[in-house]
């Protein structure tokens, strides 16, 4: 077991590594010079060679790469002359539009997602997977029908068209709660979730939806299966039959989906923090692409890449302790 | 050569106009119709709330060349040598002193300027500011640390060219900036410029303290000369101002300095800001939009509204849109006239939202500065002439004339193509389009070499005089191989002698009206078809007061809005 962590932990190293250099050949392709963009018109070709210098983007790929990498580790100085700005390790490098530290905008920007997933995550599912057992048991009921037609509608409603519906009529039109803005836990977990109650219910609306239908096809997968009627006949009650033997099988694959969404949304709920104008890391890579800004675009891609294949890695391990049938070598 | 880089893009992108279009100088004019209550002195009191599509890009003086960020740092936090009048209508883009005691005053013919600091005018922290805090910081717009703002300084002062700014100077500084004592600063210019004092009223001029200067870090808080000050900045979130209680305003005829306390929020959608406003609900009373305008799909209903109406400052936003006719290429002055008749300006600006999205243009030079003037060189109708276009191409024996239109390649853009191509087949030219990408447009366009014959732009200019209008659009002198600003590449000896004259005229208003002949004169040569002057449109909370487009700003005035 441990040799299968460390190995994995390594893979996960070089993945980064990989993502990383992607994210910096993938951005010299775009044809836009950030020099030329942030020095705006009339700026003469000095000026953008200047701009280009101050960013570090005239020296060769390889060599800029080497630079970050070993900022990485041993941290940069920035700027010439007396104007020096030290970068300590781990030197994400400082964003060419803002000149702030990428560290410090993506350890801003992270509790943000985090809260936002985190309990969009607890919504959907509690909500899909508890409506997906009760429309499985159901089946063919009222119950089950009116489950299906209610998914089937809300999987089909982009979250950005949920949201702006949301604050319209809850905050616009009639006033029950005011504009959402980001509080952090600490400063006041009341307020924290009360303004993330709104883009909570958006990401859950969605996901719900798809976990209900998903637990429901699984249940009936299961519940159909010969150790099933094993455990009827030898007299199990019907509810232990459904909680120990029936859910906690076909939970397997959920959890690996639920892993997975769970990772791509802590790399930025990009939909959902736009609508409700929370500055998540969604909005800083959106915003960082538009911008050309290298430095931040590659904190954040290798961010959300680490999170997903990190979840990935968690949901390996908990597969042992959901599924008896799944074990480790 | 122009504060309103981002707005460029915008002319270039048109699709994304919508968001921005404020960010330009020129509003209120004869076209406006505002709100102007004008604060009595007990409006004093209470926040006023700033909602934002995004961070300013720069609050850093030196830095600061985006109109919303000048708007929104000139007018509450750091003062410049000179600057605008806060009043409603044209007159706000009045030039008037700030730091300075005076306009300045010109000597050596108008190379060497001398302004005077008033006495009383002090940083955040109570220290007096001094010749030599101006000096440094426009020592420090100089340095290639300090990316991003506009290059008058390097490009004016003597030896500015060469100079590397204070980080690698060795503490030399720059010698065409001289300090005769604490409060007399004197600019020695490498030419004669008879209007540098409205060069002085960008940012660029603006004192900062050398012990405090924090470089590149200096955005994040720049220490305040004007009534507020910082009191927290998270990028990119939101932006705390309260009052700077070292700020005197016997010293300052500019900001009112209403509110008690400013703050603005970043990153909101420009839908939902609209829609915050016209909602009006209690937290938003007392808020105003300042990087956007009222988006097209909400702009009907307000101005249908009464209500809504009477929150809205409309007018137009300083830039004019024009196509520029290479005269390079089109060398012949009848087949350029033939153009000028040809160009249906109705179609065109109905591919860009009709009426609101702006006045049909008939020069470079907007209605809302003083060197504007009334003219129609070609008196066409807004649908143009097909067939007077057709005698002028027939008289110069030029029919099937072939054009290349370049534009940034946008859906907008695209319409606008389409119906200029329409207008000028119709009136016997050939022509065909040439989209390009709109991150590289002004870079591809600004290659003499390869620019076609027709090109898309844009001009919002860095100061309200045709000094910043007509030398950076058609000066031959100006025209370099590349970031080429001079897109109808006119190279013209009576045009420069012209640009010249007005640029030694010391006397502001004889110079206006000099910049005015000379946008007649460039249109009687026909080197551009101006198409129009942009409008906007924005609203406020209902709470808020003297809600006007400033006529420089072309945004809501920061300087005079009041909370009740």
């Amino acid at each position: 077991m441990f040799r299968y962590i460390i190995r994995r932990l390594i893979g996960v190293l070089i993945l980064m590594v990989v993502i990383s250099f992607i994210t910096f050949l993938l951005f010299f392709a775009i044809p836009s010079n950030p020099a030329a963009l942030s020095c705006g018109k009339g700026c003469t070709p000095t000026v953008i060679k200047a701009t280009e210098h101050k960013m570090g983007i005239d020296e060769p790929i390889l060599v800029q790469y080497g630079k970050y990498m070993k900022g990485l580790v041993t941290g940069r100085t920035f700027g010439e002359g007396t104007a020096v700005n030290k970068c300590p390790a781990p030197c994400l490098g400082f964003s060419f539009k803002t000149d702030q530290p990428v560290l410090g905008m993506i350890t801003d920007a992270f509790p943000i997602t985090l809260s936002i997933s985190i309990g969009a995550f607890v919504l959907w599912i509690f909500f899909g997977i508890s409506t997906g057992v009760i429309s499985a048991l159901k089946k063919g009921t009222i119950i089950d029908r009116v489950t299906m037609f209610v998914t089937l509608a809300t999987v089909s409603l982009p979250s950005f068209f949920t949201g702006l519906m949301l604050l319209y009529f809850i905050v616009i039109k009639y006033g029950l709660m005011t504009f959402p803005s980001y509080v952090g836990f600490l400063d006041n977990p009341y307020d924290w979730a009360k303004n993330l109650l709104l883009p909570w219910i958006t990401l859950a609306f969605l996901f719900a939806a798809l976990y209900t239908r998903l637990t429901r096809a699984n249940m009936l997968e299961t519940m159909g299966e010969d150790y099933i009627r094993t455990a009827r006949a030898k007299g199990l009650s019907e509810r232990k039959v459904i909680f120990k033997h029936g859910l906690r099988a076909a939970l397997t694959p959920i959890v690996t989906i639920a892993g997975l969404d769970l990772g791509g949304l802590l790399g930025g709920a990009v939909i959902t923090e736009s609508v409700f104008n929370f500055n998540g890391l969604g909005r800083l890579v959106v915003r960082s692409s538009t911008d050309l800004d290298l430095p931040v675009l590659v904190g954040v891609t290798v961010l959300a890449a680490f999170f997903i294949v990190m979840l990935n890695f968690l949901v390996d391990l908990l597969y042992a302790a959901i599924d008896p049938r799944v074990r480790l070598v | 050569m122009t504060l309103r880089k981002n707005a460029v893009r915008l002319a270039a992108g048109g699709a994304v106009l919508a968001l921005t279009a404020t960010a330009c100088g020129g509003g209120g004019g004869s076209s406006s119709s505002t709100k102007s209550s004008g604060a009595p002195k007990g409006d004093k009191g209470g926040t006023l709330n700033v909602l934002l599509i995004a961070d300013f890009e720069h609050l850093d003086p030196q830095r600061n060349y985006v109109s919303s960020a000048l708007n929104f740092g000139s007018r509450l936090l750091t003062r410049s040598l000179t600057g605008y009048a806060s009043v409603p209508g044209p007159n706000g883009s009045q030039l008037v002193p700030d730091l300075a005691t005076d306009l300045g005053k010109p000597s050596d013919g108008n190379k060497t300027w001398t302004f005077t600091l008033k006495d009383g005018v002090k940083f955040e922290d109570g220290s007096a500011i001094k010749c030599a805090d101006v000096k440094y910081g426009v020592e420090r717009s100089m340095s290639d640390q300090i990316t991003a703002g506009p290059q008058y300084a390097k490009q004016y002062l003597v030896g500015g060219d060469k100079y590397v700014g204070p980080y690698k100077d060795g503490g030399k500084g720059l010698d065409s900036i001289q300090c005769t004592d604490d409060k007399t600063i004197v600019f020695k210019l490498n030419k004669a410029i008879g209007d540098f004092n409205y060069t002085t009223s960008l940012p660029t001029f603006s004192p900062v303290p050398k012990a405090k200067d924090t470089n590149i870090k200096y955005d994040d808080h720049p220490v305040s000369t004007g009534p507020y000050k910082i009191q927290s900045y998270a990028r990119q979130k939101s932006l705390v101002l309260v009052r700077n209680e070292n700020w005197d305003p016997e010293t300052d005829t500019i900001r009112k300095a209403y509110p008690d306390k400013i703050v603005a929020t970043f990153g909101l959608d420009p839908a939902v800001i609209d829609q915050r406003l016209i909602a009006d609900a209690p937290q938003d009373q007392t808020a105003i939009m300042l990087d956007s305008s009222i988006q097209a799909e909400n702009l009907a209903s307000v101005l249908n509204d009464p209500n809504l109406k009477k929150r809205t400052a409309a007018g137009l936003d300083g830039f004019v849109r024009y196509l520029a006719i290479n005269t390079v290429k089109v060398k012949d002055l009848k087949v350029r006239q033939a153009i000028e008749y040809a160009i249906n300006k109705e179609s065109y600006r109905g591919t860009r939202g009709g009426a609101d999205a702006g006045d049909y243009a008939t020069g470079t030079i907007t209605p809302v500065m003083k060197s504007h003037k009334d003219f129609n060189v070609y008196d066409a109708p807004p649908t143009g002439d097909p067939a007077k276009a057709k005698g002028l191409l027939t008289s110069a024996n030029a029919m099937g004339f072939k054009l290349k239109i370049d534009f940034a390649n946008t859906p907008t853009n695209a319409k606008s193509g389409a119906a200029f191509k329409e207008a000028l087949d119709k009136a016997g030219f050939k022509t065909t389009l040439n989209p390009i990408n709109p991150d590289t447009y002004y870079d591809v366009i600004g290659k003499p070499k390869t620019q076609n014959e027709l090109s898309l732009a844009g001009w919002g200019p860095d100061w309200p005089n045709g000094s910043s209008v007509i030398p950076p659009l058609f000066d031959g002198k100006q025209i370099v191989p590349e970031g080429n600003q001079n897109f109808a590449q006119l190279n013209d000896p009576e045009v420069q002698a012209k640009i010249a004259a007005a640029n030694n005229e010391t006397d502001l208003t004889k110079q206006a009206a000099l910049w005015g002949d000379l946008d007649e004169l460039i249109m009687q040569k026909a080197a551009v078809v101006p198409l129009i002057y942009g409008k906007t449109n924005q609203i406020a909370g209902s709470k808020v007061k003297n809600v006007y487009l400033h006529a420089f700003y072309g945004e809501l005035d920061m300087a005079a809005l009041a909370v009740q």
